[in-house]
């Protein structure tokens, strides 16, 4: 069996999931096989792992600092909020029937089972897993339906370092009084104490960590730095607070619908620089973009009726007919078709809508939900596609099927389980394309051809592919950030706990 | 006395809503804390600077302002040193180690005299604390919690944010570490910022009263909608453009030492303006339609940023090509030709060159100038003619002196100084109308000359004037302070405090 290490807060945002990434860094750099697991996560965020399953961003990206493939049992139950008081319920990457928020925990027995199989599974397969909590273990009310924090660690009989979030004050507070909540087999778990954003000199805290160990008997195994920003992607819709700071040469304006799902597609757009990623939610704030993207949706039917009624849709006809480029992934792609059908009624009362019409494509929504980590190879040859020599990877999640017409302006060839299925289309003009590839721009040369022709249909001059982002660099960052970890951390101590 | 579990857990809002509840049942009510850093500040009617928080409470419990409702304000530089302002004024740069047992004395003297002045003055005292009050390893140089409540055994509220989780074990562990005769002045918690099922959080309640002996007065709600200043630039960063009929866009320039950015607040309300804070030149775009250079705790230094930055050349740019742009009080002095620093309060850098957009000069001196102001609207540069001969209050902080160095078109001339007649000048406008500075805080809750501002920057745009006139924004703060005042009425029992409570300090 694999050994296993826990990560918990005194509360929310205290830095638990970059710190398990930089374990997850730091052990695979020790030439271990590490596995990030968090049994419940709750994010609008989701990523898929090549075996098709959902799971929560977080742990795709612990993973993919720890060198592994994402599966689902690294977030066996993943909630996706849905409308207003839904979500929708992941288990072991499906979806499973959907639970109101306050239903889920009635079904505990049938889910807590799930989780512990999920992290068995890792530990036969792992010589490590990092496991990540949720908010605080000392919500003494919420104990009966615990099934993420001391639940886990008490059932993986798992040592526990206990995060706490200097910057806001009260920290002495929070870590005495989370002990105290702790019933003593629970407090037990609890092997060192990691402080996290702190800031200011660190001699003149020497007391303080003192204090704590004398008081607790807990060890303090770390003492991290504040550090604004790590590189590392974001997890919630926090992250939708401003636009980037760099030449805003070009205008990339994301459609923010309602049930947007999915923006850390374009997340690697903030990182290029002299591109401005902007998200709109009216159609006044449609002023100048460059390209207008329609991104994916939780619920397509819906949100295309919200941005209608906005005027969002016809704005955007018009700057289109300027010559504006238009793309859309996922139900983005589905909107810009004729039309959308929903004969089964899945996403709402009606059976029928008209789309943009800016592709000559037709989807109907069935109840079959496809994720798939793909590769698309590129079929279509016109435009900035002539000059792409690389097969896309990316991953599709998606409720419904589309039907292309004119099979000149289909884009990709994509293999699913050893089928051929053409995906994406453009065009006439070129100017308007879609796909359901989620994280297309992640491919490097696809995204840097692509910002380029983008920047001469402007009259702006191309930039040099080299020196534009590389998703290398995000490695780089992860290593830099278990560097800056593992500085300030006793790994010798917490290697030794690992067990 | 309303202490927190941490930082930012909502105490002031609560102090705040205090305020008007006991205001408006008739008690003359007056905010103290005795100790805060922050950076926005403004200035009372006798010419003291105080915390803005402050400032705001008195607002909302209907009394003026009082240096003595603040005594002691840390305004930090920047570079991990603070300016010290003791009963409203500056103290001298380098009196003191802060730390030192000499500080905590002469400290704790100053805020002892301010309690029992405000104390003699007003029915109730409304005291508010800072950060947690559990911090064991500053604990003896406390100058804001436990110290302040043992002077009169001040009955104390712990206030905790269950939206960031864990709210229960800082509660319990707050308590826990305060000695016996600290935890004894606790008489109750206050629960903020809670959604969800109130079902499923009664057994949490019940078990923290059991438990801490300490009973639950309240449950306050995730108050969303309710705008007022707020004191560190923290809250900045969540500041972004939103979602409204914005048809005219501001760009506030994010200095790094970005101070009194309350200035702003009430074009932020205004429903056609879009307000954003850039701190990189890239983040100004064609379709802004006005410039504004804040004030700053460090002029130099944040001269220097605009230099290396590109904002400098961008600025000089836009003035060329008759971009509107106004600087207010160190925006204004970077304004200028030349900025002077003899005695290097400002940094290391004897002079630097300005931007050079105005035909001033700024020499600035250890002296500080504090001072509520009336000023008449004078300029007949186009920004302001319309409103020429009008009033507009506001107030100044600044440490400098600035002298025109040719003919220059004066936007205002102050008439009234901390009730003081006189007749100074204030601020310059460039020829073409379109860029002036002024030392005047506060000059764009003038509903007035801001709605004016607004209308001239949309004429320039081709659009219509705003039919409706200026909203009101004392009357918009107003409003806010009373739907505050009955969320918290409606959760936390009013009488109670009043009749029990209160009655358990010492006098």
């Amino acid at each position: 069996m694999g050994k296993t290490i826990m990560v918990q807060g005194t509360g929310s945002d205290t830095g638990k999931s970059v710190i398990v990434s930089a374990l997850c860094r730091i052990f695979s750099r020790l030439d271990y096989r590490v596995a990030p697991f968090k049994a419940q996560n709750m994010a609008l965020n989701s990523a898929v792992t090549p075996g098709g399953g959902e799971i929560g961003r977080a742990q795709a990206v612990q993973a993919e600092a720890a060198g592994v493939i994402p599966t689902f049992d690294m977030n066996p139950v993943l909630l996706k909020p849905n409308r207003d008081d839904e979500s929708q319920v992941i288990i072991q990457g499906r979806p499973a029937k959907n639970f109101s928020a306050s239903s889920f925990y009635e079904h505990r027995d049938e889910i807590f089972p799930r989780i512990k199989e999920s992290l068995d599974r890792l530990r036969k397969e792992y010589d490590i897993v990092v496991i990540e909590g949720a908010g605080s273990p000392a919500e003494i009310n919420l104990r009966q339906q615990d099934m993420v924090n001391m639940a886990i660690a008490l059932y993986a009989d798992c040592p526990v370092l206990l995060v706490a979030d200097i910057d806001r004050g009260g920290v002495f507070a929070s870590i005495v009084g989370t002990l105290e909540l702790l019933n003593e087999e629970e407090r037990q778990t609890i092997k060192g104490i990691i402080i996290n954003k702190f800031r200011g000199d660190r001699k003149r805290f020497a007391d303080g960590i003192d204090f704590i160990e004398d008081y607790t008997g807990k060890k303090v195994a770390g003492l991290i730095p504040y550090a604004a920003n790590i590189g590392i992607p974001e997890e919630d819709s926090l992250a939708f607070s401003q636009s980037g700071s760099k030449q805003d040469e070009l205008q990339i304006y994301v459609i923010y619908l309602p049930h947007i799902s999915n923006f850390t597609d374009f997340t690697v757009f903030t990182e290029e620089a002299g591109v401005n990623l902007k998200y709109v939610k009216g159609a006044n704030e449609l002023d100048n973009p460059d390209l207008i993207i329609i991104p994916g949706s939780k619920n397509t039917i819906e949100d295309y009726m919200d941005i209608k009624n906005k005027g969002i849709v016809r704005r955007i006809i018009e700057l289109k007919q300027q010559g504006v480029a238009v793309v859309g992934i996922c139900g983005g792609y589905q909107m810009l078709g004729n039309e959308i059908k929903d004969p089964d009624n899945i996403e709402s009362e009606q059976k029928e809508i008209k789309g943009f019409g800016l592709l000559d494509i037709s989807t109907t929504l069935s109840k079959k939900k496809i994720t798939k980590q793909i590769k698309a190879e590129l079929i279509y040859e016109g435009d900035f596609f002539a000059e792409l020599d690389q097969t896309l990877t990316g991953y599709e999640i998606h409720q419904g099927y589309t039907v292309l017409s004119d099979k000149n302006y289909r884009l990709f060839n994509i293999k699913r389980d050893n089928v051929d299925i053409k995906d994406g289309y453009i065009s006439k003009d070129g100017l308007v394309w879609g796909s359901y590839i989620h994280g297309i721009f992640d491919n490097d040369q696809f995204r840097h051809k692509f910002l380029n022709y983008l920047r001469q249909n402007k009259g702006l001059k191309a930039l040099e592919e080299s020196k534009m982002f590389s998703i290398e660099k995000r490695k780089k960052a992860y290593d830099d950030w278990a560097d800056l970890v593992l500085e300030n951390i006793d790994i010798d101590y917490i290697e030794s706990l690992v067990r | 006395m309303i202490q927190g579990t941490a930082s930012n857990v909502g105490k002031s809002i609560i102090t705040t809503a205090l305020c008007r509840i006991f205001a408006r049942r008739g008690f003359r009510t007056y905010p103290f804390k005795s100790w805060n850093m922050a950076l926005n500040s403004a200035i009372t009617a006798e010419g003291g600077e105080i915390g803005i928080a402050q400032i705001i409470q008195a607002e909302a419990a209907g009394v003026e302002p009082r240096a003595a409702m603040q005594p002691l304000l840390l305004k930090p530089n920047g570079d991990g040193t603070s300016q010290i302002v003791a009963e409203g004024s500056p103290v001298a740069r380098g009196y003191f180690e802060q730390e030192s047992l000499d500080y905590k004395k002469w400290a704790m003297q100053i805020i002892k005299k301010s309690l029992k002045k405000i104390r003699s003055e007003a029915d109730i005292v409304i005291i508010e604390g800072a950060g947690s009050p559990a911090e064991v390893n500053i604990k003896e140089n406390d100058l804001a919690n436990m110290s302040v409540a043992r002077l009169y055994n001040t009955p104390v509220l712990l206030v905790a944010d269950i939206d960031r989780g864990g709210a229960l074990a800082s509660l319990v562990g707050t308590v826990r570490l305060l000695p016996e005769a600290e935890k004894n002045l606790i008489e109750g918690f206050i629960i903020n910022r809670f959604r969800g099922d109130r079902a499923l959080l009664e057994p949490a309640l019940e078990f923290l009263e059991n438990y801490t002996g300490i009973p639950v007065l309240a449950v306050l709600p995730y108050i969303k909608n309710i705008k007022l200043p707020e004191e560190d630039s923290v809250s900045l960063d969540n500041k972004s453009g939103g979602n409204k009929k914005s048809l005219i866009k501001i760009a506030v320039i994010k200095l790094p030492h970005i101070s009194n950015f309350t200035d702003f607040d009430s074009l932020e309300l205004e429903p056609d303006v879009e307000l954003n804070y850039i701190s990189d030149v890239s983040e100004l775009s064609t379709d802004h339609d006005l410039l504004i250079i804040p004030g700053t705790k460090q002029t130099i230094p944040d001269l220097l940023f605009l230099k290396k930055s590109g904002f400098e050349a961008k600025i000089k740019e836009l003035a060329k090509n008759d971009f509107p742009i106004i600087g207010i009080c160190g925006g204004y002095q970077m304004m200028g030709k030349n900025l002077i620093n003899p005695h290097k309060t400002e940094g290391n850098i004897k002079e630097m060159t300005g931007l050079d957009i105005l035909a001033i000069e700024t020499v600035f001196l250890p002296g500080k100038t504090t001072h509520q102001v009336e000023a008449e609207i004078t300029g007949n540069g186009e920004l302001i003619k319309d409103l020429k001969g009008n009033k507009v209050k506001g107030y100044e902080i600044h440490m400098g002196k600035t002298v025109y160095l040719e003919e220059t078109e004066i936007p205002f001339k102050l008439f009234k100084r901390s009730k003081e007649e006189i007749n100074f000048n204030d601020g310059a406008m460039s020829n073409n109308g379109l860029i002036f500075g002024t030392y005047l805080h506060g000059l764009f809750n003038n509903d007035a000359f801001r709605r004016n501002i607004i209308n001239i920057l949309r004429r320039k745009k081709g659009l219509k004037t705003f039919e409706e006139g200026p909203y009101s924004y004392q009357n918009k703060i107003k409003a806010d302070f009373d739907k505050l005042a009955d969320i918290v009425e409606g959760a936390l029992d009013i009488d109670y405090l009043i009749n029990d409570i209160l009655k358990r300090e010492e006098e």
